[in-house]
């Protein structure tokens, strides 16, 4: 441990050792600036050397006085004040033009090549790539040398280093998932530093007729990191939705993922469980990402600005999950103008706002709530009908009280970010999140006549309440064109609580108050601190290393009570994993093959033992269009969700921390391999993967009870292996009106349980064929899109036959005999969902201020199988399904300003 | 080409055909076996057959099998009298506290076993009052709710480890309801969850008829008090049942009790 800490002081002392370089808006002013526009930015461009470029006609005599420290800080108050916006063109020049005016990135530079023979060769050039219109910066973006194989991703803040540039007069084009695709020509008066380059989202307004610049589509795939895949939130709006548009249902359509869950937003990646899948929400993990039973997930799209998905053999970077990885970006906030917007649906309420405060702050808030619609009823009938209250103490009855169901969910985002320099971005992300559901009953008995008889309260609980919180504190620091580091430190809770039981209070005749409680509660909670800096080093064009450190300390409690007397199971466990990593992304043979090594180790205070994680990925482009990869790694766990295979109600699972005994680390092997074909209009590719399990838990009573013995809860935790394989298939058209894809997956999910039997049987999430097909059609002001989804039924545990006893008091109750587990399969899943979306209202930039948006979820309304029940009637077992959702229309309108 | 189609074709058929078959058959015949043994109390068995998943036969009992009681070395057959049930002949063997007792049934040529012994009868049983004083129920609108007496509390002596359970049941030959909402069909007795304390209260709210009730403090073995687990009842959530019974095609329970019995009128 001492090594780790001493390691990490030496790699944050050592970057200070960086060169620097300066930057054009840092550039001092300290003086009083009064008087036109024009005047102004000439006096401050005689003394900067800065060159500004406006329409004079329509801005040139407007009025500013503002005493300016520095030429960012003058330039936001003019573009505050007078509706403009400000970009550094290619050249070094700053345009001005109105806020809402469509921006071309080529005019602004030059729409040729630089004619005149280059004045610099091979150098460095570095910059920041932005949202055109709210100027937030585009994490992951790809800038890249035309012609040549030298380009770089923009990191997580949005900035790029391009190193050994070979002209100061070649082309760059700049791309982002949901942007126009743009080209740059360089010329040289372009900076070489602090170059600023925006992009316009794709398909916005009439404006898009005249945009020469490719469009990207809402999924990006095939890209340099192997199984890696990139969705845009902006675009997901026009997806079928049920109630609220929601990035991982979105997620759900990509091929790999399986899409027939219903009743949960957790993404069940090539086989694994939405546990496995780590989410990383600005850095910080998020537990548990369900709302509403799972029908749609915690994260507010609103706040959202980057998503990607390693769907196996992730980097070495990410650690603590077996299956994948969803790292997700908030937004900083606009950082020109103050702007907002809501959308309100059938099942909740949306508003957000962001603004810039000064020339450094800008902030984000965004909330959601639910209301209480018609089809909140429907799916909350659906999913928590089946409830029933739990008996009252002694089994006897009360007159019936009537009792109203109380459920609602929220959540809210929150972001504050601050740029003290242009070197340096600190920022604060806020989560909270919660879903109460209460369907209980209280019954009050007042005293009469004077109080000389007792009070009662009684009381049946049905209690359903989880959420999540989390907070983070991060620094990005530009060391210099070649290093940047992400210190963070980070806090996430996940709580889980459930209370079904009947109880109270009276008074007795002794005037002592009673208390009385029977039934079932449970209550699990998690609280992760983490601490981590991440660095990015250039060592040269064709290398890139990335190195750092993650502290992580854990507390997981998991309470299981009966009858407020029994605790049944009690848990209360803390461990840190530290955590150090190291890899490296290198290119060669001209740009064609890059490696991707990697090595991460991990020590768990739990076990006191070391975890050490290689992994590798590699691609090799056989020519422009043609690219095969592979991939394979080792991962650890040592938080883990373990399924309850005994209930129903209330939370069928629970975290807790591994302790190398009863719940082992858990551990996985990847191997993937594949091949992918692609144009600017089409992609073809095919991708195999094998994943080897070990160390899986699952928590059942089944085998729990042994006649003439107490029942032992503490010890029903099962340990077992597995692996899941599969090969994926995805044909995609990603250029014109008509965009979408095809996708298939063949699988298969195994595991082996030794008190289930020898033999492997089907995981819950076992999908043998999984197809889904997805289309969008643009037309006018009108958005289209329609998605079919086909899987085999998911496998079950059916029962071998029933019988009655009568009990002691001559109740007959009624006993179901288990058969062999998950061996029998439900009906196969499908599903058909359209939409469309109207936007209205359009602004000068093209934007619409408005959308109106229709939704129609299982269109030929199949009666999709979510699972059986069982009773014994007439002395023969009587079987019902009970189902997911059927034909369920849903209408969204949304507004911005 | 079209030979190696028909193959495929037959292959195919014949899969289907043997999935089917499994399906139908892959489930063994169980027996459930039920029998409480109390101290002075003749011994009686119901046996009967488990109802099997996917058919549409209701099952019946089992009438023509071998069962025997063993006590002490010694084995007693059971005599059938129809509808699954058995019984011993008390002048043969009436079962007594402290004594273990096992029980042996033949079916489909397995000897299912099991083994209890009768627990000793619960000491120390007292009631904190005889009698419930119901309260006036006919006040009508504006009246508010009724005042409800205090509970009565039951208590005894506890043994360390041990289950209890409490039946009240009426014994009113025609017991006139407290409330007018009350179902004929419901049964006369109510009935707590298996405890290890050694008191238990009882509400008037559980009470459905006036009259005397008998309110009977079982002590109860681990076998029984699991019984009272909900193994589930659909797909997500199933899990094995509890049984005492050794055998691959036995289930059911085969169990001691001892009893206490004080009376209780509600008025």
């Amino acid at each position: 441990m001492q090594k780790l800490l001493f390691l990490a002081c030496f790699l944050l002392c050592s970057t200070a050792f960086f060169a620097q370089t300066p930057d054009p808006e840092s550039i001092r002013l300290d003086n009083l600036y009064a008087g036109t526009l024009a005047a102004v930015l000439e006096e401050v461009s005689q003394k900067t050397g800065i060159r500004f470029e406006f329409d004079r006609a329509k801005f040139g005599q407007q009025t500013i006085v503002h005493r300016a420290t520095d030429v960012r800080n003058l330039l936001r108050h003019i573009c505050r004040e007078r509706d403009l916006k400000y970009y550094f063109g290619p050249d070094g020049t700053v345009h001005l033009v109105g806020k809402y005016e469509r921006v071309d990135t080529q005019n602004l530079s030059q729409k040729q090549a630089h004619t005149g023979p280059p004045t610099a060769r091979n150098f460095t050039m570095s910059g920041t790539v932005r949202d055109a219109q709210s100027g937030e910066s585009l994490p992951f973006a790809s800038v890249g040398v035309r012609g040549t194989s030298i380009g770089a991703a923009t990191n997580v803040d949005g900035y790029f280093t391009l190193l050994d540039v070979p002209t100061d007069t070649c082309a760059l084009t700049i791309s982002y998932l949901g942007y126009e695709t743009i080209t740059v020509f360089l010329s040289p008066e372009t900076p070489k530093t602090g170059l600023t380059l925006e992009l316009e989202p794709a398909g916005q307004g009439l404006a898009e007729v005249v945009v020469t610049a490719e469009r990207e589509d809402l999924l990006q795939t095939n890209g340099e990191q192997v199984s890696m895949i990139k969705m845009s939130p902006a675009k997901i709006a026009t997806l079928p939705n049920v109630g609220e548009r929601d990035i991982l249902r979105a997620f759900q359509l990509m091929p790999g993922i399986s899409a027939a869950n219903e009743n949960s937003s957790g993404l069940y990646v090539r086989g694994g469980t939405p546990d496995q899948n780590l989410t990383l929400y600005d850095g910080v993990t998020v537990y548990h990402v369900d709302h509403l039973f799972g029908f749609f997930s915690a994260f507010n799209p609103n706040a959202v600005k980057d998503v990607q998905l390693y769907k196996g053999g992730f980097p070495a970077k990410f650690g603590g999950r077996l299956s994948s990885v969803a790292e997700m970006t908030g937004k900083e906030g606009n950082q020109r103008t103050a702007a907002g917007g809501f959308d309100i649906g059938l099942l909740s309420a949306n508003a957000y706002y962001e603004r810039p405060f000064g020339d450094r702050w800008a902030v984000l808030v965004a909330a959601r709530r639910s209301w209480k619609s018609p089809l909140y009823n429907q799916i909350f009938e659906r999913f928590a009908g089946e409830n029933e209250a739990p008996g009252l103490p002694g089994g006897g009855n009360l007159p019936s009280f009537a009792s109203t169901v109380k459920s609602y969910f929220y959540d809210l985002n929150g972001k504050l970010t601050f740029k003290p320099s242009s070197r340096d971005i600190l920022s604060l992300s806020l989560y909270n999140g919660t879903d109460k559901m209460d369907n209980s009953t209280k019954i009050e008995l007042p005293s009469f006549g004077g109080g000389e008889q007792p009070d009662i309260d009684f009381g049946i609980t049905d209690l359903t309440k989880w959420g999540n919180s989390g907070a983070s504190f991060k620094w990005s620091r530009r060391w210099g064109e070649r290093f940047y580091s992400n210190a963070l430190v980070g806090y996430s809770q996940y709580f889980s609580e459930r209370d079904r039981s009947a109880g109270g209070s009276f008074v007795d005749e002794d005037g002592t108050e009673q208390d009385f409680r029977r039934g079932t509660l449970e209550n699990n909670d998690l609280r992760d601190l983490t601490a981590k800096v991440d660095f990015e080093y250039k060592t040269h064009e064709n290398n890139q290393l990335d190195f750092g450190l993650q502290f992580t300390q854990n507390r997981i409690a998991y309470t299981y009570a009966q009858n407020d007397t029994s605790t049944l199971l009690d848990r209360d466990e803390a461990g840190l994993t530290s955590s150090v990593y190291l890899q490296d992304k290198l290119k060669l043979a001209d740009g064609r093959l890059t490696l991707q090594p990697g090595l991460r180790v991990s020590q768990f205070s739990a076990t006191q033992k070391w975890y050490a994680e290689p992994r590798f990925s590699a691609s090799f482009k056989i020519n422009n269009s043609l690219k095969i990869n592979a991939a394979a790694g080792q991962f650890y766990q040592f938080a883990n969700r373990v399924v309850r295979e005994d209930i129903l109600q209330g939370s069928r699972d629970f975290w807790i921390l591994a302790d190398g005994k009863r719940v082992p680390v858990g551990s996985a092997q990847h191997y993937i391999a594949g091949l992918g074909w692609e144009n600017s209009a089409y992609l073809f590719s095919v991708e195999g993967y094998r994943k080897n399990l070990h160390g899986l838990t699952e928590y059942s009573l089944r085998y729990s009870v042994v006649p003439g013995q107490d029942v032992s809860y503490d010890e029903n935790f099962y340990n077992g292996t597995g692996y899941a394989e599969g090969i994926e298939w995805l044909a995609q058209r990603k250029f014109g009106n008509l965009t979408g894809w095809a996708s298939y997956t063949l699988g298969r999910v195994r595991y082996n349980f030794a008190q289930y039997g020898a033999a492997d049987f089907p995981a819950n999430q076992d999908v043998t064929h999984e197809t889904k097909l997805v289309a969008q059609y643009r037309w006018r002001r009108f958005d289209f899109s329609a998605t079919w989804i086909y899987a085999t039924g998911k496998p079950y545990t059916a029962p071998e036959g029933a019988y009655q006893l009568t009990l002691l008091d001559g109740t007959k109750q009624d006993y179901i005999n288990v058969g062999a587990k998950n061996a029998e399969r439900l009906p196969d899943y499908h599903r058909f969902d359209v939409a469309a979306t109207w936007r209205f209202l359009p602004r000068p930039d093209g934007r619409e201020k408005g959308s109106i948006g229709l939704s129609l979820f299982n269109v030929y309304n199949r009666s999709n199988t979510w699972y059986k029940e069982y009773e014994i009637v007439d002395n023969q077992l009587i079987e019902n399904n009970v189902r997911f959702l059927g034909f369920t229309p849903n209408l969204t309108y949304s507004f911005k300003f | 080409m079209k030979k190696i189609l028909i193959a495929i074709a037959v292959q195919v058929l014949a899969l289907a055909a043997c999935q089917q078959d499994e399906a139908t058959s892959g489930i063994a015949e169980k027996t459930v076996i039920e029998a409480y043994l109390a101290a002075g109390v003749p011994v009686e068995v119901r046996i009967s057959k488990m109802i099997l998943y996917g058919s549409d036969v209701a099952t019946d009992s089992l009438s023509d099998l071998p069962v025997r009681l063993l006590h002490d070395g010694q084995s007693f057959a059971l005599a059938p009298q129809g509808g699954g049930r058995y019984v011993l002949d008390p002048a043969v063997l009436l079962p007594v506290a402290g004594a273990t007792y096992g029980l042996e049934v033949e079916f489909q040529g397995e000897t299912l076993t099991a083994t209890t012994n009768i627990p000793a009868r619960p000491a120390g049983m007292k009631l904190s009052a005889m009698t419930f004083d119901a309260p006036d129920f006919s006040g009508g609108i504006g009246s508010g709710p009724p005042d409800f007496p205090d509970p009565v509390k039951i208590n005894w002596d506890t043994e360390t480890g041990a289950y209890y359970l409490v039946v009240v049941e009426n014994i009113e030959a025609d017991p006139t309801p407290l409330f007018d909402d009350i179902d004929p069909d419901e049964l006369p007795s109510f009935r707590s969850e298996p405890v290890q304390t050694n008191q238990y209260e009882l509400n008037f709210q559980n009470f459905k008829y006036y009259g005397r009730h008998r309110v009977v403090l079982c002590r109860i073995l681990p076998e029984y008090a699991t019984l009272y687990q909900t193994n589930g009842n659909n797909s997500l959530n199933l899990s094995n049942i509890p049984t005492n019974i050794l055998g691959a095609h036995g289930l059911g329970i085969f169990t001691g009790i001892a009893a206490d019995t004080l009376f209780l009128e509600v008025e």
